[in-house]
């Protein structure tokens, strides 16, 4: 239980930092001409996975976390 | 709860029935109650986060070098993009002062610097390919300069807070111009550019006026109304929606009703003529409103018509665009529908991914265009 605590715990806090790290190339490099005129898709690439680890660390994270202390406070059988 | 803890001890369907119900909890709950922390500050006009935002628009244009903030190689992208920026951080800017006019000081050298910017013929010279010469410069008779209509839109909402601003002849000169065009025309429409007829732009052009009228006491309130059943009758479509295009000189839509340029004509024309924008409200509320789990969108396009949008609309996802949605903040603000834009406000924390830093704070996805955008609709309030 606890090794899987910590796996749950390890990705939620890697999902958010690739988030941040992300979200900051993102307010130094203005992508909207790149993705609206040029259509770049490295840009619309990195565009989609930003937008995939944020619905990650706001939608799925926080069920994986409750789901994790409730599964714990009863002891497995496995 | 020893009951519960022999209930859902070893088995796998139970574990299912506990991951789906701890799934369902969460989704139901924390991304609507993390995405609309903010939504209330903005609604209400707090003036730590209105600023915030506008300081983030102030620092991204700042590194502009030339007329153009961005410099695609496509001349009527780069030019219109230059005039919605600056067009937009005035109107949000002088929106916020307004609402907190001890903000004034800090706020007009820079207004006036961008307002000299928007007027520069340079800033859209898109416009002077197209017509012997930019409106800012003159307009010949049959012309039409539709895009004039974001240029004195900005003007008039500098004007409500710099009333000796030095543009004021020109914000007098364009505004009778266009209104002389606007008034006679019998489609209630005139040209954006040679053979292109945008009623978002004319929108505007209409916002535009109904400003100068409020700013210099004119009564123009017949002539809107007149305006406002000619305009309605050629380029309102299916559902109350705007049409996004049509045929210069009639009425003949070229292009189908759509969510962008309806929420953003509410907007604009909530400075002219409030019971149409309240009409193109009603429209996106009753036919363009999508929500899920307390998040809300905007439908581009109008029940029965399909396509992929354009610059105008952004990206499309399950029909709606962000577009539609973005510039619909300014309606919900106008209109003081709470809920709704709380609503809306979610999906744009969600996708816009906001960031903080330095004092300033900014949607990253939206890039200095987005964010113009969306510091004029936050900062919107009924005129």
């Amino acid at each position: 239980m606890k090794r899987r605590a910590l796996v749950v715990l390890a990705l939620c806090a890697m999902a958010w930092l690739m988030e941040v790290g992300l979200a900051r190339y993102f307010a130094e490099h203005d992508a909207i001409a790149a993705l609206l005129v040029r259509r770049e898709l490295g840009t619309a690439l990195l565009l989609l996975s930003l937008l995939c680890l944020r619905l990650f660390t706001i939608l799925v994270a926080p069920g994986l976390c409750l789901y994790w202390c409730v599964a714990r406070s009863y002891p497995s059988r496995s | 709860m020893p009951s519960l803890r022999a209930a859902l001890q070893g088995s796998r369907l139970r574990r299912l029935v506990l991951a789906v119900g701890c799934f369902a909890l969460t989704v139901a709950t924390i991304p609507r109650f993390v995405c609309g922390r903010d939504a209330d500050a903005f609604f209400d006009g707090d003036s730590a986060h209105q600023q915030a935002l506008a300081d983030g628009v102030i620092a991204a244009i700042a590194h502009r070098n030339g007329p153009d903030y961005y410099r695609t190689g496509v001349a009527r992208f780069d030019g219109q993009s230059a005039i919605a920026i600056d067009q937009m951080l005035i109107m949000g800017v002088s929106q916020i002062i307004q609402l907190h006019p001890e903000l004034r000081a800090k706020y007009l050298p820079t207004l006036r610097a961008v307002a000299a910017h928007l007027v520069d013929p340079k800033t859209l010279a898109y416009a002077a390919q197209e017509y012997p010469q930019h409106g800012v410069v003159a307009m010949q008779r049959g012309e039409g300069h539709a895009y004039l209509g974001y240029i004195n839109l900005a003007l008039g909402m500098l004007r409500a807070v710099d009333p000796d601003m030095p543009l004021q002849g020109l914000h007098d000169r364009l505004s009778a111009e266009l209104a002389e065009r606007l008034f006679a025309s019998p489609t209630g429409l005139i040209e954006t550019y040679p053979g292109e007829t945008w009623p978002p732009d004319v929108a505007a052009v209409a916002g535009s006026i109904g400003l100068h009228a409020k700013l210099t006491g004119r009564d123009r309130s017949a002539q809107f109304a007149a305006w406002a059943e000619r305009f309605s009758r050629c380029s309102v479509g299916a559902g109350g929606y705007l049409i996004q295009r049509v045929k210069s000189g009639g009425c003949q839509p070229l292009d189908a009703p759509r969510g962008s340029g309806t929420a953003v004509a509410a907007y604009f024309l909530s400075f002219a003529d409030p019971a149409l924008a309240a009409r193109f409200e009603s429209a996106l509320q009753n036919q363009g409103r999508r929500t899920l789990l307390g998040f809300a969108a905007i439908r581009e396009y109008a029940p029965g018509f399909e396509g992929n949008g354009d610059l105008n609309a952004g990206p499309i996802i399950f029909g709606v665009s962000v577009g539609a949605t973005g510039f619909g903040l300014g309606g919900a603000a106008v209109h003081r529908d709470r809920e709704w834009f709380r609503e809306l406000f979610r999906t744009l924390d969600l996708f816009g991914v906001p960031t903080a830093g330095a004092g300033a704070e900014r949607f990253v996805v939206g890039g200095a265009l987005g964010n113009a955008l969306l510091l004029a609709m936050l900062s919107a309030r009924p005129t």
